[in-house]
């Protein structure tokens, strides 16, 4: 009910915000309440319009007819579950900006800032909302466009510039890809309208779909930061003033899990057996790549946006599942695996829109993002510090928080593969349960050298000597992220249900009373596994604080004294500290094949007369290997062709009359 | 719940059993078994001493780690095949583990001391390699008895009579076997008896913890162990485990369980004291072994069904 009105009024309010903001460029705070405030009322309206689709009826509304078909809305329960996790990322992340973008005051344009932020949420809620091909290829569009211009907004810093280039160049060719599939399906379907999509896998030949199938996976994958199409991420979301970067590691990246789930199940399927496995197979790269580079970088939004890369590739490893289960026709086991899969979308837009304000609530205050140069900031920033330790346990799958919630329906999923008798899957799937573990266990020593290193024991130089806590708004908003972090993970049950409503039109099976009762998540059948959120975070904290009064009942009173840290005689100082290359140096050793790590060693001579000559050894950065072995050689491929076409190129009018006319003959040869 | 007790309760004492069969071996006479009890006692009375530099992560941490130790406790079967299936399956278990290593881990980087650093980026290294394990071994047994509650695996399998005769529960057993030496900071991974050598790992993370602290680490880490040798005891060799409430039953579990826990114990002090240390980069080749006779595990269940 009503729900077309209030999204509507959602899109109208964006528009106005984006516009507004534009418009009082000159006076600088009235830009920067008119713009976020106009996404905060857009974003609320957004949440409404979602539960009222989620608990209600799905909505159409028509905007413009084209040529093309009539461009409109549909907004069905997949859309709203997007729509719900855009919004509800967005107002903390309008609330922080508050406070977080004055620091631009002066510097860069805040008009332009406004404009772009509420053009990129609109276009992210009308490309989960768009129904027509054409018009969801311009909102696409739309949103690549104006989160590129946000990745450069800091425009005098020469690596922005460059992310920039990297990231549009890149989902260009996604686009690409994407473009050339619709019209194909287009095609087929005889009508751009994506209620004529549906069902298309019937119509469609086996081989097409294949290949359908692997260009829209490139493309929507291009946008999700998979590996190995990951490059652009781990350059453009460091780049990207540090709200944005939430936007676009938060749910940005997720509209392409929405348009693959969108593609694969409603308009190709039924799902080819090879789609899942391939699917698993890049999510299992993808997670254990992407938290493997993590793990030794030391630059914080790096090292964020590298756990998007794994993150996305456990939502993957969720949807592969699903897909696999789909292609063997077991659809109750589809549908766990797919609430898996969006269930991480969800929490993944929480905690890692949570990480991504902390780290610019860091780099506010200390302005650096360099993890080397931080610590002891527990001190200056205790509430900061409490929210970001948060957002490290819930993407650590630590319980009670929600990152576990999903993470453990994933494993789920990949146990219950037993039902499936295939020889292949009997070993990948394994492997995969192996390789989630790795995950896992490397993800939660990534969070923990992150937080210490940052959080805890002395400062490391002066810019987090002199931190001082966030500004209020951005407080309230991490704090609001924090929050559902804990409630979504304890609620964990009731969100199931929810979910099961969505995944229901998907895979056409509903299994809400099999897999949840509110309180108790099981798996089918519920005697193979079960798990209550809110009873082991109520078992936890009932122990936790029963140790601690225990403790002080039984063991006596106990005098604290503050002393140094045992120190070996030496007095300790920040130089003494672990350093975050030391702590991720053993698992760097370890697994040396995939980092090959490189240093260089000089030779100098010295001025003592015993030793002439002194070795130097200075450790290299780290090079992504997708970039060395893949992306390298393209790019020297395409700049050699290049090379080899530019002598044709030779400047003189007759030569180029000579092409034109060579090339009309070629022309009237093949098309007499 | 009593069960939970035992495990609590009775670690202290296998570790002095241990520590005892190891003093043996070496030709010592050992301190007394109960001697940990002794030193819970001892140290619950001190006062402690916190470093200026830490925060309250470094506080917090014993009664976290211990809180979360006790709610594990709750979920693995001892002596009566029963565990409080509703917290969770043993998914939530391998999690609320790694929820304990989090926070000792952090609290290690707390007190900026070279030593405890190093000790905690170990740690995260070991326990990151042998994850997989940990839940191959797992996958192993609940393929084999359809269920991955702890309490229905050791019901399930006593019950049926697959155990005796599938390879891969043995495979299972031996690679989560080696991954309980390595959790639980044993030699080859760590030498549990020093916290002064450049090998420690377990030791140097609570190295700056004292008083009731520490008495809470080191007791938690005490039914850490206790908890993985339950699970070894249960999940792959569940003979013997009571299956019904009756008096019979449930003395037989009772004898039963003591007999197993008595031979691992035994084997730990055999383990330890017949092999050294290994170096920290050579532990992976080890664990990588584990998990490939893991994953072999598994595959050779598919094949042999």
């Amino acid at each position: 009910m009503f729900g077309d009105i209030f999204f509507l009024l959602a899109v109208l309010s964006a528009i106005t915000g984006s516009l507004l903001s534009a418009a009082c460029n000159r006076n600088e705070s009235l830009t920067i309440r008119v713009a976020f405030f106009a996404t905060i009322i857009a974003a609320c309206l957004g949440i409404i319009s979602a539960f009222t689709v989620l608990f209600d009826q799905p909505f159409t509304v028509a905007i413009l007819p084209t040529p093309f078909g009539v461009f409109g809305f549909t907004v069905d329960k997949l859309s709203a579950f997007f729509l719900l996790a855009i919004c509800t990322l967005t107002v903390p992340v309008s609330i922080y900006s508050l406070d977080y973008v004055t620091e631009y005051s002066g510097k860069y344009s805040l008009g332009l800032m406004g404009f772009l932020y509420n053009l990129f949420f609109l276009s992210m809620i009308a490309v989960v909302a768009a129904n027509n091909a054409i018009f969801f290829l311009i909102c696409w569009e739309v949103m690549s466009l104006s989160s590129y211009l946000l990745v450069v907004y800091e425009n005098r810093k020469k690596q922005a510039i460059f992310a920039g280039v990297l990231y549009v160049v890149m989902t260009h060719i996604g686009t690409a890809c994407i473009i050339i599939s619709f019209l194909i399906m287009g095609g087929f379907a005889g009508s751009f309208s994506f209620a004529a999509f549906q069902n298309l896998g019937a119509i469609l030949p086996a081989d097409l779909k294949g290949v359908l199938f692997v260009l829209l996976f490139v493309g929507f994958g291009m946008k999700s930061g998979m590996m190995p199409l990951h490059v652009w991420l781990p350059y453009a979301h460091p780049e990207a003033p540090s709200n944005i970067s939430a936007q676009m590691s938060g749910v940005m990246i997720k509209t392409g899990i929405f348009m693959m789930i969108r593609t694969f199940f409603e308009f190709l399927g039924p799902t080819d057996l090879w789609w899942g496995i391939l699917v698993l197979s890049i999510g299992c790269l993808s997670a254990v790549m992407g938290v493997m580079y993590a793990y030794v970088e030391s630059d914080l939004k790096r090292l964020l946006a590298y756990h998007s890369v794994e993150n996305i590739g456990i939502i993957l490893i969720g949807l592969g599942m699903s897909m696999i289960f789909q292609s063997v026709g077991l659809s109750q086991f589809a549908s766990l695996a797919l609430i898996a899969c969006l269930f991480h979308v969800f929490n993944h837009s929480l905690f890692k829109g949570l990480l991504f304000l902390g780290a610019g609530a860091i780099l506010h205050s200390t302005h650096t993002k360099n993890i080397e140069e931080l610590g002891g900031l527990v001190k200056k920033m205790p509430q900061t510090a409490v929210f970001f330790l948060v957002g490290c346990l819930a993407i650590s799958a630590i319980p009670p928080f929600n990152g576990f919630v999903s993470e453990w329906l994933i494993f789920q999923s990949l146990l219950l593969s037993f039902n499936i008798a295939i020889l292949p899957l009997e070993l990948i799937i394994p492997l995969a349960v192996g390789i989630l573990a790795l995950t896992g266990g490397l993800a939660v020593g990534c969070f923990v050298h992150t937080f210490g290193i940052t959080f805890l024991a002395l400062p490391r130089s002066e810019h987090a000597e002199c931190a001082q806590e966030a500004p209020r708004n951005m407080r309230i908003g991490m704090g609001i992220l924090a929050m559902l972090c804990f409630i979504v993970g304890i609620l964990g049950g009731l969100f199931v249900l929810l979910l099961d409503g969505v995944t229901s039109t998907v895979t056409n099976t509903s299994i809400g009373s099999l897999i949840s009762d509110g309180f108790v998540i099981n798996a089918i059948p519920a005697d193979f596994a079960s798990f209550s959120p809110l009873l082991v975070a109520i078992a936890m904290g009932t122990l936790v604080v029963g140790i601690w009064l225990a403790a002080r009942h039984f063991g006596g009173k106990e005098k604290v004294e503050i002393a140094d840290t045992w120190d070996c005689g030496t007095p300790l100082t920040a130089r003494n500290e672990y350093t975050a290359v030391g702590y991720a140096m053993p698992v760097d050793r370890v697994f040396g094949g995939i980092y090959r790590p490189t240093s260089q060693v000089t030779t100098v001579n010295t001025a003592s007369p015993y030793i002439f000559k002194e070795k130097k050894f200075e450790g290299k950065e780290k090079v992504d290997l997708f970039e060395t072995y893949f992306y390298a050689p393209i790019a020297k491929s395409i700049v050699a062709v290049a090379n080899r076409v530019k002598k044709i190129q030779s400047g003189s009018i007759s030569a180029y009359l000579c092409y034109i006319l060579i090339a009309l003959v070629i022309v009237l040869i093949f098309f007499r | 719940m009593i069960q939970a007790h035992a495990i609590v309760f009775l670690s202290p004492l296998v570790i002095g059993i241990i520590r005892k069969i190891k003093a043996q071996l070496q030709s010592r006479k050992g301190a007394s078994i109960l001697q940990p009890y002794y030193d819970l006692r001892k140290l619950f009375r001190k006062d402690s001493v916190v470093s200026k530099n830490a925060s309250w992560v470094f506080r917090i941490t014993p009664y976290i780690c211990m809180g979360t130790v006790l709610v594990i406790t709750l979920m693995v079967p001892v002596f009566f095949s029963v565990s409080l299936n509703l917290i969770g399956n043993v998914i939530v278990l391998v999690s609320l583990l790694s929820a304990m290593r989090f926070f000792m881990a952090l609290a290690a980087l707390d007190v900026n001391s070279t030593f405890t650093g190093m000790g905690s980026s170990r740690e995260m290294l070991i326990s990151a390699i042998a994850e997989p394990t940990i839940l191959l071994c797992i996958f192993t047994v609940s393929l084999t008895a359809k269920t991955t509650y702890l309490g229905d695996i050791a019901r399930i399998l006593s019950l049926s009579n697959v155990s005796f005769l599938n390879p891969s529960i043995y495979m299972a057993f031996f690679a989560f076997f080696v991954v309980m030496l390595a959790e639980n900071a044993r030699i080859p991974f760590d030498n549990p008896a020093t916290h002064l050598e450049l090998t420690m790992i377990h030791e140097a993370m609570i190295l700056e913890y004292s008083g009731k602290s520490l008495a809470l680490m080191e007791w938690a880490s005490w039914t850490k162990l206790m908890v993985f040798l339950a699970i070894l005891a249960n999940m792959f060799f569940p003979w013997g485990i009571a299956t019904e409430l009756t008096i019979q039953a449930i003395s037989t579990g009772i004898l039963v369980f003591v007999i197993k826990i008595g031979l691992f114990a035994a084997a730990i002090a055999y383990v330890e004291s017949a092999i050294s240390k290994l170096r920290l980069f050579k532990v992976p080749n080890l664990l990588g072994i584990a998990f490939t006779l893991a994953l072999v595990a598994v595959v050779s269940y598919y094949i042999i069904l």
